[in-house]
């Protein structure tokens, strides 16, 4: 038996957009309460040619969460967390990813993927998406975590994947070369049957259950915000240390993340936190403490931000509660201070999710920083994967953003980058997609979505076009 | 001029606190920081010591290897130019005067002329020391101050009462302030301080080199246990169809909460 549909406009009418702020339309909104009920709706849906797509935190900025029509299925009921143990941790798809994480170290045991929105996003939704956040410079994407998964393919059939598992043999499974980047933009190689449901954007099944590898939590972390005359003393001293930490993860100078803020962004926290006189750029860093102990990480730091030319009396440190929770003030305060533009020009910004190979990240920075709008440039800088925000204040500054981005993304692939590094393609970055993949990869994507989903009814718009597979 | 301050080392404010099996102490579940407002005692006294160009002392009792690296890491990095932490095997178990007695005898050996504390401690809200020290040293004392000006040995300190009202006293040095948030907005720690701060002087006296005994220290309240609340009782999860579970709620709800 079906579960109820609801149609009351009042209730449909908050789920109608995501955080990219696209218009969205939905006819009905199912709630199932089991992997069972979503596949009776799925079965429903596929043999009626009803468009289904998953709700829950609504947090992308692609347009993913905008239901283009059909029905929304509501993921809120899968939340429990289920067994914490030493190397593995179970819990609903509806679950939030913060919580998730909360649970997970209160038992001393750490789960790392970060994302900014995971206070705000479902742990079903991060593996979808395979999230990654800052830490991934330490730790990677979602897909390295995922253990196992409960998925109902959009015909009905309800799968327990295992990592390793094999793909059916009459799958048609993309064979492609993903740029050596971080990336989000399409269907990633699969190395096994798990790997087509990480990072597909939900568009070849529905998570209903999931199962991630655990990590030991470091025993503490040693926050920081260094300031530099300029961005080439940054990016300097970003190289030293990002080959330091590939070179011994576990060394005296072994970054977790490397979070880039340009002058633009420091004149937005400006007002709202201290800046030092002739910053023209700083770094947020984490370091966790390693056997070689605070200590050492603090002069290894000193010594490299001094070799680079860092305001190194300017540098704020962190070392517990309450100074973190001021060091973030500062992190804080640039969105604050973006959407607060945003607010006041009345024009969406728009926000890159470019990665190139570090050796291609200058010359990227060179044209971020060329941009012909009003704009900021924040991100993984350990990653070469920054956001550029462009912030028009006019009609026909927007349009100028928009070419501009679509030239940036032509830049980023033909420096071996790639056009989303982690927020997915969604329905904003379909061309990008295709001009990043080529017309012959893409219709291998197609030809596995149509295997799995006949009509098409699953995350209709997302990674392709609507309409006929 | 010489100023002193008093740094409690307790719970971070993320930190769990948890009583023991036996109920005899209390463990944290976390780290251990520099309290917040003694966090703007500390930030007054390195104001102090900017504008008079004198030499800050801290004081802390009872101390470990957490205490001390605590102390390193803020005050000492911050601009305080010692730290003083007694410790003595005697000062476990103390009450408040006993901490005061302890205190106030290290500061008065060190000289200083005015202190500055937090308002409370917020592991246990403890507000009394501060005022024992004051009335031990026979010094002005004045609590949850909000704005300070020092002029030569004169003071006039801003207190935020009830309903915005601000009252404002005046009075010489030496005296014991006591600081409320508002104070001052506290610096952060700059990381090449923090590695200076690991070659300050940090003196760690006992009780008898600051001329007191055990006896002094010796506890006249004592906390006999520490224990959790009682439990809340768990939330119920109604099942069934839409019909069954409004059913049962509005049942719930007339007989059992009694408020329909």
């Amino acid at each position: 038996m079906l579960p109820q549909l609801i149609t009351d406009p009042s209730v449909l009418g908050g789920l109608l957009t995501d955080a990219s702020n696209l218009p969205g339309r939905a006819d009905g909104l199912v709630r199932p309460r089991s992997a069972e009920d979503v596949a009776d709706i799925l079965r429903h849906c596929q043999s009626a040619g009803i468009p289904v797509l998953p709700t829950a935190g609504r947090t992308s900025t692609t347009g993913g969460a905008t239901p283009d029509g059909g029905w929304l299925m509501s993921m809120a009921a899968f939340d429990a967390v289920g067994e914490i143990g030493h190397d593995r941790a179970s819990a609903g798809a509806g679950v939030w990813l913060g919580a998730f994480q909360s649970a997970i170290e209160a038992t001393g045991r750490f789960y790392p993927p970060d994302p900014t929105s995971r206070n705000e996003c479902t742990l079903g939704a991060s593996v979808a998406c395979n999230a990654s956040g800052a830490r991934s410079f330490r730790y990677g994407a979602t897909r390295r975590w995922v253990e196992g998964l409960r998925v109902v393919l959009p015909t009905g059939e309800i799968l327990d994947v295992r990592r390793g598992d094999p793909i059916p043999a009459d799958w048609p499974v993309p064979r492609w070369h993903e740029p050596a980047v971080k990336t989000a933009a399409g269907y990633a190689p699969p190395a096994s049957l798990l790997d087509l449901f990480v990072g597909t954007e939900g568009t070849l099944g529905v998570i209903t259950d999931v199962t991630v590898r655990l990590t030991d939590l470091p025993s503490d972390v040693i926050g920081l915000i260094a300031f530099f005359p300029d961005r080439a003393s940054a990016l300097a001293f970003v190289e030293q240390a990002r080959d330091a930490s590939r070179g011994d993860p576990r060394g005296a100078l072994s970054p977790r993340c490397l979070e880039y803020f340009d002058r633009g962004c420091l004149g937005m926290a400006e007002g709202r936190t201290t800046v030092p006189d002739g910053a023209g750029a700083a770094l947020f860093c984490e370091q966790e403490v390693e056997a070689c102990g605070a200590d050492a990480h603090l002069e290894a730091w000193l010594e490299a931000l001094t070799a680079h030319g860092a305001l190194v009396d300017d540098t704020i440190l962190a070392t517990d509660g309450p100074s973190r929770s001021r060091l973030l003030e500062l992190r804080h305060a640039i969105p604050a201070g973006i959407n607060e533009r945003v607010v006041r020009n009345g024009m969406r910004k728009i926000g890159t999710d470019l990665a190139v190979p570090d050796a291609a990240l200058p010359r990227m920075m060179d044209l971020y920083e060329a941009s012909p709008v009003e704009h900021v440039l924040f991100g993984h800088i350990g990653d070469s994967h920054l956001h550029l925000n462009l912030l028009p204040s006019t009609p026909e500054e927007a349009q100028r953003a928009k070419d501009w981005y679509d030239q940036l993304a032509r830049e980023a692939i033909a420096l071996g980058g790639t056009v989303s590094a982690e927020h997915g393609i969604g329905k904003l970055k379909r061309d990008h997609l295709r001009w990043m993949v080529g017309e012959e990869v893409l219709a291998s994507f197609r030809s596995l979505k149509r295997r799995l989903d006949p009509n098409g009814i699953l995350g209709r718009g997302n990674v392709f076009e609507q309409g006929p597979l | 001029m010489k100023v002193g301050l008093c740094a409690k080392v307790t719970a971070d404010t993320d930190a769990r606190l948890k009583a023991s099996a036996d109920g005899s102490s209390f463990e944290v579940n976390g780290k251990v920081v520099v309290g917040p407002y003694d966090a703007f005692a500390v930030e007054e006294a390195i104001k102090t010591k900017e504008k008079f160009k004198c030499e800050v002392v801290s004081f802390t009792v009872g101390g470990g290897d957490d205490v001390v690296a605590q102390l390193r890491g803020t005050v000492l990095a911050l601009g305080a130019d010692k730290a003083v932490v007694v410790s003595d095997p005697a000062l476990a178990g103390t009450d408040s005067l006993g901490v005061a007695r302890t205190l106030a005898a290290a500061i008065k050996k060190e000289g200083c002329d005015v202190v500055f504390c937090g308002k409370q401690a917020i592991d246990d809200d403890n507000v009394q020391v501060p005022a024992m020290v004051a009335e031990l040293l026979g010094w002005a004392q004045v609590s949850r101050i909000v704005e300070l000006e020092i002029e030569g040995t004169d003071f006039k300190a801003t207190r935020s009462m009830d309903g915005g009202v601000r009252e404002v006293v005046a009075g010489s040095l030496p005296a014991v302030f006591t600081a409320e948030r508002g104070l001052n907005t506290p610096r952060y720690p700059k990381l090449p301080a923090v590695i200076a701060a690991k070659k300050k002087p940090l003196e760690t006296p006992d009780l008898a080199a600051l001329g007191l005994s055990g006896g002094d220290v010796a506890a006249k309240a004592v906390t006999t246990a520490y224990g959790a609340p009682p439990e809340r009782p768990k939330g119920r999860k109604l099942e069934g169809d839409v019909d069954t579970m409004v059913s049962e709620l509005v049942r719930l709800l007339r007989e059992e909460v009694k408020v329909l």
